[in-house]
């Protein structure tokens, strides 16, 4: 066991495997299957949890979380699936409650941090679907909520989950292992496509840092000669990071304030911008001035591309709550040593902004490139209704 | 002697519109040097000459309306593309036709033909030439970029012998930011012009209203170098200058001189102190109470609008916007918490959070642009861009000392760079532009100004006439101010 506890081989009634085959994307640890349960396994299954739980909450300052999005997926992904191989439960119901009450805490551990509530419910999906094929009945079938079905049938209900199949647990970690596998690959299926929306001598526009968007302008500076214009981002400057990135790979950059975000706007031929939530309704949820660069391109009629990859899509709608913005220190806005006044002024210190969709042109995803009208159709796809509220 | 010379050889050959450049240019020099009283006297004169005679809007020229000075014409003033009225066989038949102005230097810095000419007045001057700084960004290629860092004081010797203390002091001022804001920088050299003025001789054998004029021409020149002039001093300068030449030549030396300094103390009370006055008090009807007031920036005249408003006890908050690299908001928050108006204070990239509570938009103007363009500090074109998209109503305000008849229409032609090391910021102990300038492929830009179309500016408020006018009538103005004088 990687936590260096002692194992007593000895004891009777334990039966213990070890089985590295299973589980090729882990940390050197490997991970004990066990038919029986037994005191260590639970113990590290919480543990690794509350690890996973302390690390989200220290993420949560403006600067973005310790680590980017993709790599959270990926993790909230492999921890979904210990516990789907690790946990008690003896029926998809079961192990649905139980993923669903550790996404819950998850969520509540850093609620702005959307892919993570996107993971729990793709895996929730994942159960279904699997569930479905081992009933028997079609998946089409079960697609199609359709009011006819809704209104007749009362939809499916919660106890069409308590039968047991017994290759259930291994159909669902088998699939889960899939969408790792397409997880790892989202930004290089993403930067596949530069060479198709970037010509040579184009001046493209971005704003803040996007691993995303740097490994696509990586490529395509491959084969194309062009300019990139950043902006910087305050407070916190992220896009000086992009800038200095960019430029080491040859890339001609120019970094600019986010006061001249609309001055030079009119010289820009395409702005290409990465963003943290994609919404329900097509719209984004990105780092703040990421509105107003989304103007300015509207004004000038410059195509405003997204490239996020599809975990980041996520089933809640902008108005629907008050926590759709999180704010930060005003210290990085009025630093302490504007004593005199900060005890008598409002500093206000928001992470983002929401840019509606008619503003948007084009999502560039790991699938390929759609427009902001079509989103609601890949997110009935990917998550079932049922667990839009976990 | 020497100019009928020149008027007479311009006279001989006929010439229509702008087919011979070459003797436009001799005409012209030899017509700003004398008021138009000289001119007319020699144009009644002739017989069957066509004399083309352009209506310069140049900044040097202006304020001088051609028609009213010249008998018996009666054609309009600031003529563009005007046929004057023909005259009987003993009068002159005149066409008037706009020109293309002169150029300034500091937007022709890709022209190294400019540079060589700059450099030569500048050594002829006794100036020295200030050396750019930093790799620029190639659009911005035609204009200069500075490190502060270098004074153009540090190659001047102290005490100098060309420049006067008074005016090497202001540079300074200017170059390092201590003095900013076009209203501070105009009363600065006002200022300092009087000092001169004070200070100033008369050298024998020569008169007061062309050796002063001469004088002052090296430390504009020394300005100029220090950071560009800004629109608002373009115009006091060319008010002096207008004073200075009309100064009869029987006039005493004392009397010349204080009559100078009054007229200087006269401006500065009408244009900037007067107009203040009159601006808040129309300004003061469109606040209502229970308003929240969105400003950006420093500006002197919305700073003052809004003490003015809050003494007369309207209730309203407002929110200060800011931006890197000056963080000038900061300096307008202190004087509005002073008075003790409650404030909010944000970063510009947070505006599309706070403008659903904002009710109205109030921006100063570096400049307002003869095609209704307002020229401002960088990043007002956005406030008024995303402040449209809300709905909410944006008043510009700006004295009428700072409408100029440039046109511009985008902020790539005309603007001003700043020093490119002022971007760099150190954050949780990383600088990660610290070295940029070893990068080749990497540019810093940092730009001062940026014009706001007219269609984002719902009312502009000035101190002439009713006070509120939309943006599109700046032109109209100017022409009033012009029969004015």
């Amino acid at each position: 066991c990687g936590h260096g506890k002692d194992v007593n081989l000895s004891q009777k009634g334990q039966i213990i495997g070890l089985s590295l085959s299973a589980q090729p994307y882990f940390d050197s640890t490997p991970c004990f299957i066990s038919t029986m349960p037994g005191p260590y396994k639970e113990t590290d299954l919480t543990e690794r949890v509350e690890a996973f739980l302390s690390d989200l909450k220290r993420g949560g300052s403006g600067t973005g979380p310790l680590r980017g999005s993709a790599e959270t997926a990926r993790e909230t992904t492999a921890l979904l699936r210990r516990i789907t191989a690790q946990a008690r439960w003896s029926s998809a119901g079961d192990l649905m409650e139980i993923i669903r009450k550790e996404g819950r805490r998850m969520i509540a551990a850093q609620p702005s941090e959307t892919t993570v509530g996107n993971m729990v419910r793709r895996v929730l999906k994942i159960i279904r679907e699997e569930y479905a094929r081992s009933r028997g009945s079609s998946e089409e079938a079960d697609q199609q909520e359709s009011l006819h079905k809704l209104l007749t049938s009362g939809g499916l209900s919660e106890e069409n989950f308590r039968q047991h199949f017994v290759a259930l647990k291994a159909n669902v970690i088998e699939v889960i292992n899939e969408l790792l596998t397409e997880l790892e690959g989202t930004t290089d299926n993403i930067s596949m496509q530069a060479l198709e929306h970037i010509h040579s001598n184009e001046v493209i526009m971005t704003i803040g840092r996007s691993r995303t968007v740097e490994a696509f302008l990586k490529d395509a500076a491959r084969k194309r000669k062009f300019h990139v214009i950043v902006a910087e981002c305050a407070p916190f400057c992220q896009g000086h990071e992009m800038a200095t990135s960019l430029s080491k790979d040859g890339i001609e950059t120019t970094v600019i304030t986010d006061a001249a975000i609309f001055a030079v706007m009119s010289r820009v031929n395409k702005v290409i911008i990465g963003t943290q939530t994609v919404l329900a309704n097509g719209g984004l949820r990105a780092v703040n001035g990421t509105h107003t660069l989304a103007l300015a391109a509207k004004h000038h009629s410059t195509p405003l591309i997204v490239c996020a990859p599809m975990f980041k899509l996520s089933p809640q709608f902008p108005n629907e709550e008050d926590t759709f913005h999180k704010f930060v220190s005003p210290h990085e806005v009025l630093p302490f040593t504007e004593g005199e006044i900060l005890s008598k002024v409002n500093a206000h210190c928001p992470v983002f902004d929401y840019v509606p969709p008619e503003l948007i042109t084009l999502f560039i995803s790991n699938i390929g490139g759609h427009a902001p009208s079509y989103i609601y159709r890949l997110m009935s796809e990917l998550y079932h209704p049922e667990d839009h509220e976990l | 002697r020497e100019m009928r010379k020149d008027l007479a050889k311009s006279l001989q050959s006929p010439c229509f519109g702008g087919s011979e450049p070459g003797l436009q240019t001799n005409f012209f020099s030899s017509v700003t040097s004398f008021s138009f009283d000289h001119i007319s006297h020699l144009v009644t004169g002739k017989t069957h000459h066509l004399l083309n005679i352009c209506s310069s809007i140049d900044t040097t020229f202006t304020d001088f309306p051609l028609m009213p000075h010249i008998a018996g014409c009666g054609a309009q003033t600031g003529g563009r593309n005007v046929l004057v009225n023909r005259h009987t066989v003993e009068k002159v038949t005149l066409f008037v036709f706009s020109v293309v102005k002169r150029l300034p230097e500091h937007i022709q810095v890709d022209n190294p033909d400019v540079l060589k000419k700059l450099a030569k007045k500048l050594e002829r001057q006794q100036i020295p030439l200030r050396m750019d700084y930093g790799y620029k960004v190639s659009l911005f290629s035609h204009l200069h970029q500075y490190s502060r860092k270098a004074p153009l004081t540090q190659q001047v010797s102290i005490p100098s012998t060309v420049i006067h203390p008074a005016v090497v002091r202001l540079g300074l001022q200017y170059s390092q930011g201590i003095v900013t804001g076009s209203n501070a920088r105009s009363v600065a050299l006002l200022h300092a012009f009087k000092q001169v003025i004070r200070d100033y001789t008369t050298p024998p054998n020569e008169e007061l209203s062309r050796d002063l004029v001469n004088k002052l021409k090296p430390y504009i020149s020394f300005l100029n170098q220090c950071r560009p002039l800004s629109a608002s001093m373009g115009n006091a300068i060319k008010y002096i200058k207008k004073e200075i030449s009309n100064i009869p030549s029987q006039c005493k030396e004392e009397e010349a001189k204080s009559k100078l300094l009054n007229c200087i103390e006269c401006y500065i009370n009408e244009k900037i102190i007067l107009a203040a006055k009159a601006i808040a008090k129309s300004a003061i009807e469109k606040i209502s109470d229970g308003d929240v007031i969105l400003i950006y920036g420093c500006s002197s005249l919305v700073n003052h609008i809004l003490c003015e408003a809050f003494e007369k006890s309207r209730k309203f908050r407002v929110i200060v916007v800011d931006s890197r690299p000056r963080l000038e908001g900061r300096e307008a928050l202190r004087r509005l918490v002073q008075k003790g108006i409650s404030c909010t204070y944000v970063l510009i990239s947070a505006v599309s959070y706070v403008l659903p509570e904002v009710s109205k938009v109030f921006l100063g103007a570096h400049a307002l642009l003869a095609n209704g363009y307002v020229m401002s500090r960088v990043g007002t074109s956005q406030i008024a861009l995303v402040a449209k998209a809300f709905n909410v109503p944006v008043l510009v305000c700006c004295e009428t000392y700072k409408f100029c008849e440039r046109v511009q229409t985008d902020s790539f032609v005309s603007n001003e760079l700043d020093d490119p090391d002022d971007l760099i910021v150190t954050r949780k102990g990383k600088t990660h532009l610290k070295d940029w300038q070893e990068v080749p492929s990497l540019g810093l830009l940092n730009l001062v100004y940026d014009v706001t179309p007219p269609d984002f500016v719902d009312l502009v408020i000035t101190d002439l006439g009713l006070g509120m006018i939309p943006c599109t009538s700046v032109p109209v103005v100017l022409r009033v101010k012009n029969v004015d004088q």
